[in-house]
């Protein structure tokens, strides 16, 4: 069995949003699996609260590692246009985290030099699709110095990417063709993520 | 040709050398030394030159010591050495969690230092890498005055031990917090001056509490003495 999850907190997307990935993530996904919503609003059987309230946007999904399992999860904004279970056929894959590698598409459209990069901490990993199974040690180690991570870095994909050395942070990333951003000029895939801005990039799909 | 140049060369090389040094620190740093940083780091200093209560450093014949925790870089530390008039200060630490305080501290103030210690003041800040939640009571051994300005950044389960077992009776303490919630960092925001001072009732004696308005928030402060 495998749990899927997608995190709704704040207002950025409505529960549309939820339903729409529910419903890809039922077509698309064959295997046996539970979807989850975990979010600061629960109303539907489906959804479980957070964990930790004072965590803020997208600081959930860091808490999602205290979920030990075989474990998807989906940022709400991610559109499913094909079949996704080549993401869960080999169990040894769930055995390291997997996030997606967004060194083409960062180093494309930023013509930044290596110190802006650096100053900025920047990344060249995506968090908007995930697989693992047992990454607890990550959020254990971010709650450890939370208020500096918080200090440092925009969100999880730059705290993960800079403190991988540091902290002994360990992930893979997907050695897959299916995955694209919009920020490649890629307008179809089995797997398209829209990096925040969903609502600017696709309008006429809300 | 000008006597004085637009920019502060000393400056410059210092910020030359942080971003040799630490890139990943430099917007860090220099948010540590923004505008709000500074205003809320004088007005401290300033409101404790004014305190008339009694503690355990006031008649000290022979300087005092003090704790800054959660001291980020070292901006307060500083500005204690350079402004605190009530005592002379024999050594400050600079408390922080951050492994790369102090690295990243003794860029930043390296021509403070040298300057401090060519007009005989006390300059040496020396940063401890100490978390407040696992650090013992010799933290604050020896120590007359403590400052915590990020309170609301911490669990009060831990300001409230550090207060109530660590910290020595009759300390001179310092808090600050504020009432800025939308702030990803703030777990631990105070709704009012009156409810910030509240919760130290049953650890500090003399109080004197403080406001300060800034563009989005506000920040408050005590001053007391551990019960």
């Amino acid at each position: 069995m495998i749990d899927v999850y997608c995190v709704k907190v704040g207002d950025k997307y409505d529960r549309s949003f939820v339903e729409k990935l529910k419903d890809s993530v039922s077509k698309h996904l064959k295997t046996k699996h539970n979807f989850h919503c975990y979010t600061d609003k629960p109303e539907k059987e489906y959804d479980q609260p957070v964990q930790y309230p004072y965590l803020k946007g997208v600081w959930h999904k860091l808490a999602l590692f205290e979920k030990v399992g075989k474990n998807l999860f989906f940022d709400l904004d991610v559109e499913i246009n094909g079949d996704i279970d080549f993401l869960v056929w080999n169990h040894e894959d769930f055995k390291k985290l997997h996030v997606i590698n967004s060194m083409s598409w960062v180093s494309n459209t930023n013509t930044q030099s290596d110190m802006r990069f650096t100053t900025r901490n920047n990344t060249f990993i995506n968090s908007s699709v995930m697989r693992w199974e047992d990454s607890y040690s990550i959020f254990e180690k971010f709650m450890d110095k939370r208020d500096l991570y918080l200090r440092l870095y925009e969100g999880i994909d730059r705290f993960i990417y800079n403190e991988r050395n540091r902290l002994g942070l360990k992930y893979k990333t997907f050695t897959t063709n299916k995955i694209s951003s919009w920020q490649e000029d890629v307008t179809k895939n089995t797997i398209m993520i829209y990096n925040g801005k969903y609502n600017d990039i696709r309008p006429k799909n809300n | 040709m000008a006597n004085t140049m637009i920019y502060d060369l000393k400056t410059i090389n210092i910020l030359n050398n942080l971003i040799k040094k630490y890139p990943e620190r430099f917007k860090d740093a220099c948010n540590s030394l923004n505008d709000n940083q500074q205003k809320s780091k004088y007005w401290l200093v300033e409101k404790l030159n004014e305190y008339k209560g009694n503690w355990n450093g006031k008649d000290s014949k022979t300087g005092i010591n003090v704790s800054v925790l959660t001291g980020w870089y070292g901006l307060l530390a500083y500005i204690l050495i350079d402004e605190f008039k009530l005592q002379k200060i024999n050594n400050v630490d600079c408390v922080d969690y951050d492994p790369m305080s102090k690295d990243v501290g003794r860029i930043l103030f390296s021509q403070l230092d040298r300057e401090n210690l060519k007009n005989g003041k006390s300059s040496y800040v020396n940063y401890r890498i100490k978390d407040l939640r696992k650090s013992g009571r010799y933290l604050f051994k020896d120590k007359h005055l403590v400052t915590l300005t990020s309170c609301e950044h911490l669990e009060q389960s831990i300001i409230d031990n550090n207060l109530d077992t660590k910290i020595i009776p009759g300390t001179l303490v310092v808090l600050q917090s504020n009432n800025y919630v939308d702030c990803n960092q703030h777990i631990n925001t105070s709704e009012s001056l009156e409810e910030f001072s509240s919760r130290y009732d049953k650890f500090l004696d003399n109080k004197k509490i403080y406001l300060k308005s800034f563009l989005q928030y506000d920040r408050y402060m005590i001053i007391g003495v551990k019960k």
